[in-house]
């Protein structure tokens, strides 16, 4: 046996005890190295030592709480997902009835959008010319011009019902 | 890995299409190694069984997205280990649950000391108790990686290359947890070890 078998035993006796035959061949090579066998002895005792450790004890019911528990995220689990499906239901009419109404809105605000640009458009094209325009001061009496010809359309009417 | 070579991925296969009594097996396999490795990682043998089966839980939720890349087992000791490490943080976040321990995440230094719990009694009852006490005492001291690799390591089927996977190491730095917590309990446990009897300092 080399020193790599004998690594192995070693590694095996962490996990377990020695077969009968691991134990002699072990045996053979320490009385060839007796220097190792202090240290052979002392890894395997902490080796023993390791698995003397007692179990932690577990209540006799565990797996059924382990069980229940997991009942109750189902459950859990399940509500959640009615309750998602309840707030789809109490939603989605809404959610079309307000898809419809902005989808109308935006139609409309689209089709004055379209008109208003397509008016712009036009008299943008008008064939007029802004320099034959006469000038703002020709309008300065506008008002006052206009106010005589209303009041001497009034006097016209009068003298036509008394001529009559 | 395949589910025919590792029955217990089998098993997880069966509790994602919705087996009962297959996860009910798993929990009786694996509840007493699972509450061994969580109670000597937080140290709280009573809080262990409801950390235990959270990590019962967490699997069964989980079921859905399991994949067979590696032994069911390796799996399982993960989510222990990663639930054990969360309480941890959250008793060091809320002392007061806590107000006679101290953790660090420091692997050079150890998580906890265990309390001295040294009697001394005639019989061989008592003097197998203190000497699994002091045990207890040498691995509760050990830093949490080397404490869970070497608890592992008591295990046949885990392999240093499914230790590595759970402690989140390369397996030649599992190698070296094993055998660097290993040297500290020869040093600790030395009079135990060498007579096989408790001898004081």
């Amino acid at each position: 046996m080399n020193d790599v078998r004998k690594e192995e035993l070693i590694r095996l006796s962490m996990k377990r005890e020695l077969t009968a035959e691991e134990e002699a061949n072990l045996e053979k090579w320490l009385a060839t190295h007796p220097e190792a066998r202090a240290q052979w002895e002392e890894e395997r005792a902490l080796s023993r030592a390791i698995h003397s450790l007692p179990d932690v004890p577990v209540s006799s019911n565990f797996t059924s709480r382990v069980l229940q528990a997991v009942d109750m995220e189902e459950t859990g689990e399940a509500r959640k997902e009615r309750s998602r499906h309840r707030w789809f239901r109490f939603l989605l009419p809404r959610i079309g009835w307000a898809a419809a109404v902005a989808a109308v809105i935006g139609v409309a605000i689209h089709n004055r959008s379209t008109e208003r640009k397509e008016l712009e458009g036009a008299l943008v094209s008008l064939p007029i010319d802004f320099t034959k325009l006469p000038a703002p001061d020709v309008l300065a009496d506008f008002d006052a011009i206009n106010q005589l010809r209303q009041a001497s359309v009034t006097t016209d009417d009068r003298l036509l019902e008394a001529l009559q | 890995m395949s589910a025919e070579l590792d029955p217990d991925a089998a098993l997880m296969l069966k509790v994602r299409d919705g087996d009962r009594s297959a996860f009910e097996t798993l929990v009786e396999k694996y509840k007493q190694p699972v509450i061994n490795l969580v109670a000597r990682t937080i140290g709280d043998p009573t809080e262990a069984e409801d950390i235990a089966q959270h990590v019962f839980v967490q699997v069964y939720k989980s079921a859905h997205r399991y994949q067979v890349t590696a032994k069911f087992s390796t799996w399982l000791f993960t989510i222990a280990r990663n639930l054990s490490l969360n309480e941890l943080r959250r008793r060091s976040r809320h002392p007061a649950s806590s107000l006679d321990e101290t953790f660090a995440d420091d692997d050079e230094h150890p998580i906890r000391q265990a309390p001295d719990t040294r009697t001394f009694g005639p019989t061989e009852q008592l003097l197998q108790g203190e000497l699994e006490a002091r045990v207890e005492e040498a691995i509760a001291a050990l830093p949490e990686k080397q404490r869970t690799a070497l608890l592992m390591c008591r295990h046949e089927e885990f392999s240093y290359e499914e230790i590595a996977r759970v402690v989140g190491c390369s397996m030649s730095a599992t190698k070296s947890l094993i055998h660097r917590a290993r040297e500290t309990l020869k040093e600790r446990l030395k009079p135990y070890l060498r007579s096989g009897a408790w001898r004081e300092d």
